[in-house]
Parts: structure tokens; C-alpha cells; sequence
């Protein structure tokens, strides 16, 4: 939850990061939260539009991690208002403002820090109930890329809010 | 048709079957697939906690495709509009193509505005490339049955820049799968997501989701499903017999099949080849294993 002093300051560069988009010209119709799957989720696109406007952002935190950024609201809105961009912007400013995100996402980040990809390959069962690898099923290895202490640096660099940087 | 191929974390880490069917189908359409040379990850699910990491893991992609000089196949859906919407970024905005070159001297890659990259998905390669008078050629094995089609949505949408079809009313897809002797048809859930950017926070809902929508579709006379994204085949395969254990119903047992799974069979391809065996759906029930 946000302290109230705080709110005025993100909300700001929330107007900010949201400048090229439209949200101002919503006029409610609610087409992209009839559609949208999440609502039950408590994310109700059209509703995170209007408390933006109201400058609700405490509001707008629940059912935010919900949306599934499938992007139909973006599509189908008639004003170009563009919800899902919203949303996005939202998550990714209190993330730098120092809000948690959920844990799914650090240890995604975390193993792109470390394998290049968000998990390393999984072994899975067949329909004789075997186990197989990329191996075993005669799959080529991949390869990380060629300078991985540079690319690991650059997401140290970039994502310095979210992962600890290594005194050397 | 020669392409780099991309194949992302999803593909190459679980989703095998994917890689296997291209792998085995690809070449006998006439396209030579060459390696990128490593993989690492697009980016796409990192842009909802720091946008920033996203486009430094696309442009790195876009950078090392740029030096094969070869269209890009990108057969997930999830990185492939993770390329695409880099790519828009990076060409409409000089100060973005100076911050990703900036960090990616240290790796010796370099994005070249004067080169952008010819980002494929599956459904353009069946479909726009190979085309479907040529696929028809091939197919020895009318497949028969009704095939729902499952898009995904990140082929299709948003609209601000050139996605795989009409964001509304895709056809390639179901065109495809008439080309290989399947019967497909229009469904009010068609274009419904399967929900699979939430699976980090609200799994049970998305399950129920899948779980409704493979019911729906069972329920309206198809004997299978056709999917091109491996997210989506994870959550309506991979995870059918989780979905029926919280739904408590057997109504959503339903096949499911990677679009290059069902184009191998109709060509006759023997179905080990083509990974059925790592379906988790029944699969069985339509074809031999």
C-alpha cells in the first residue's frame, strides 16, 4: 500500500510515462471489461482507467498483477485509451519505487541472470512414462550468449532495483 | 527459404514438442533453418517489471539476427511480438537505438536501423511464405476431423504495428487447416485468451479459464484443438489433467496439437517424430502412437 504523500509524486510520473497514450479520453463504455478475463481477478480495466484519472493509485493497486496483458482491451477500445499500456506503465513504476513484484517474475529475472533463459531446460515425461531431456529426444544444445559476464553485468546495470549488484 | 531460427525460453526448455514438429516438417517444405547461435531470453515477461530489461533482451536478439542476414523465424508468439514491438520502439525512436547500442558494445552487437530484421511466426511461414497451394501438395493424410483453432493473442494484437492477422477476424490460421484436410469452423470463444500472463499470480483462475474454454469447444462438436504459442500449449495441454482436477469434470478432456504437429501428420509423418508422445492431452484418440 502507498503512503498518501507518496501517491502525488507517483501519480505525476505515472502522467508522465503515460503521455503519449490517451487515457483522459475514456468515456467509460466498458467494452474492454466485458471482454477482458480477468475481472474476476479483480482487474476491471475500465475502472483502473477512471481511478487513474481520479488519481485513486491505492485503488488501483488491487487487481493489478492480475491482467494477463492479452492486450484485447487496447484493441477494442473505440478512444485508443489503451488500458493495458496503463497497467503496464503502472506495475513498472512501483517496481521502481520500490514495491515488490510478484515473486514469479524475480525468478524469472533472476535465472535470465543466470542461464540467459528463465529456467534451464526441463526434463519431461512421455506418454511411456519416461523421462526425456532435449538430449535423450536428440534436440541440439542451445548455447548461452558468447560473453555472458557482459550480459549479466547489463542486466545488473539496467535492473539494479531488483537485483543486488556484486561489489567487487 | 533459408531462416535464422529464435526459439525463446518456453520452446527450448519445455515445450520440446514445438521444436521437434518444426524441426521434422520444416525441411520438407522446402525452408533451411540455421541456429542462432545461442538463446537466451526475449525479454517479453521481464517488460511488466522493468520495461528497460525488455528492450536490452530483444535488441540483443535483433542485433545477432541482423548479422545473418536472414529472415527471422520466431515461432512463439510471445517473442515474436516481443521482437516486433522492440523493433516499432527502436525504429521510431533514435535515443532508444543509442541506449541499447550503448550497453551492447560490451557483447560486440550493434542494432542496425538501416537493417531491420524480417520477423516470421509459424502461421506467416505456412501460410504467406510456403502458401497453401504448395502445403496442399504435400499432404498424403487429409486429417478428417474438426479442429478448433486457438490463435493466441500476441500474433494478433495490439494494432499500432503489422501483427500476423486481422486482430478481429483471423483466418490463416483455419486456411491452413483446410489446406491439410481438416474441418475447422468459426466459435464465439475463439479469440479468448488462455490467460497465461497471470499464471504467475492467479493460476487457479487461469486454469479455469482453459478449462472453460476447452469445454466450450468440446461441447460445440470439435474433436481437437490447434494452437501456435507454446504458453498456450502449456496451459491447455500440459495442464489438462490439473484444469479437470480443479473443475472436477472430465468435459475438458480435450486433444490438443501444435498447428506443425497436425500439418506433419497429414503429410505422414510418423507421430513419435513429430513429439506426440509429450502431449499430455489425449491425443492418442485421434491419432496412433
Amino acid at each position: 500500500m502507498l503512503k498518501l504523500n507518496e501517491t502525488d509524486r507517483l501519480l505525476e510520473k505515472l502522467r508522465e510515462s503515460v503521455a503519449t497514450l490517451t487515457p483522459s479520453v475514456c468515456y467509460s463504455c466498458a467494452r474492454c471489461s466485458s471482454g477482458c478475463v480477468m475481472v474476476e481477478a479483480g482487474c476491471v480495466p475500465h475502472s483502473i482507467i477512471q481511478l487513474f484519472r481520479l488519481g485513486l493509485l491505492n485503488e488501483i493497486e488491487r487487481g493489478l498483477w492480475s491482467c494477463c496483458q492479452c492486450l484485447k482491451c487496447d484493441a477494442r477500445c473505440p478512444q485508443e485509451a489503451r488500458p493495458a499500456m496503463l497497467i503496464l506503465a503502472l506495475r513498472n513504476l512501483l517496481v521502481a519505487h520500490g514495491s515488490a513484484p510478484p515473486k514469479g517474475y524475480m525468478v524469472m529475472l533472476e535465472n535470465v541472470v543466470r542461464y540467459a533463459t528463465i529456467q534451464q531446460p526441463q526434463e519431461v515425461m512421455n506418454k511411456d512414462f519416461d523421462f526425456v531431456s532435449r538430449n535423450t529426444l536428440g534436440l541440439p544444445e542451445l548455447g548461452k550468449p558468447a560473453n555472458m559476464e557482459a550480459f549479466r553485468l547489463n542486466l545488473k546495470k539496467i535492473a539494479s532495483n531488483l537485483l543486488e549488484v556484486e561489489e567487487k | 527459404m533459408k531462416y535464422t531460427v529464435f526459439w525463446g525460453c518456453m520452446i527450448a526448455t519445455v515445450e520440446y514438442g514445438y521444436e521437434i514438429s518444426v524441426r521434422e516438417v520444416f525441411p520438407r517444405l522446402g525452408v533451411e533453418l540455421s541456429e542462432l547461435g545461442w538463446n537466451a531470453c526475449c525479454g517479453y515477461p521481464l517488460m511488466q517489471v522493468n520495461s528497460k530489461v525488455w528492450l536490452y533482451l530483444a535488441s540483443r536478439i535483433l542485433a545477432e539476427a541482423q548479422r545473418f542476414g536472414r529472415p527471422l523465424f520466431v515461432p512463439c508468439n510471445g517473442c515474436h511480438i516481443s521482437l516486433c514491438e522492440a523493433q516499432h520502439l527502436l525504429m521510431e525512436r533514435d535515443e532508444m537505438i543509442n541506449w541499447v547500442n550503448e550497453l551492447l558494445k560490451d557483447e560486440e552487437l550493434r542494432f542496425d536501423s538501416g537493417n531491420p530484421v524480417r520477423i516470421l511466426h509459424t502461421i506467416e511461414v505456412l501460410h504467406d511464405e510456403i502458401g497453401l497451394e504448395k502445403l496442399k501438395k504435400f499432404v498424403v493424410k487429409p486429417l478428417g476431423f474438426k479442429v478448433a483453432c486457438h490463435y493466441g493473442c500476441h500474433i494478433l494484437r495490439p494494432t499500432d504495428y503489422p501483427r500476423v492477422d486481422d486482430a478481429e477476424s483471423p483466418t490463416k490460421m483455419e486456411a491452413i487447416l483446410e489446406a491439410i484436410g481438416a474441418k475447422t469452423s468459426d466459435y464465439p470463444e475463439r479469440l479468448e485468451c488462455c490467460g497465461a500472463g497471470a499464471n504467475v499470480v492467479e493460476p487457479e483462475l487461469v486454469a479455469r479459464l482453459c478449462g472453460w474454454k476447452l469445454k466450450a469447444v468440446k461441447a460445440r462438436g470439435f474433436n481437437a484443438m490447434a494452437t501456435s504459442c507454446p504458453a498456450c500449449q502449456m496451459n491447455y495441454d500440459a495442464k489438462q489433467d490439473a484444469i479437470m482436477q480443479i473443475m472436477k469434470s472430465s468435459e475438458v478432456s480435450l486433444p490438443v496439437f501444435y498447428l506443425t504437429q497436425l500439418v506433419g501428420l497429414a503429410m505422414g509423418v510418423e507421430p513419435r517424430r513429430l513429439g506426440l508422445d509429450l502431449n499430455k492431452s489425449p491425443v492418442e484418440d485421434l491419432v496412433d502412437l
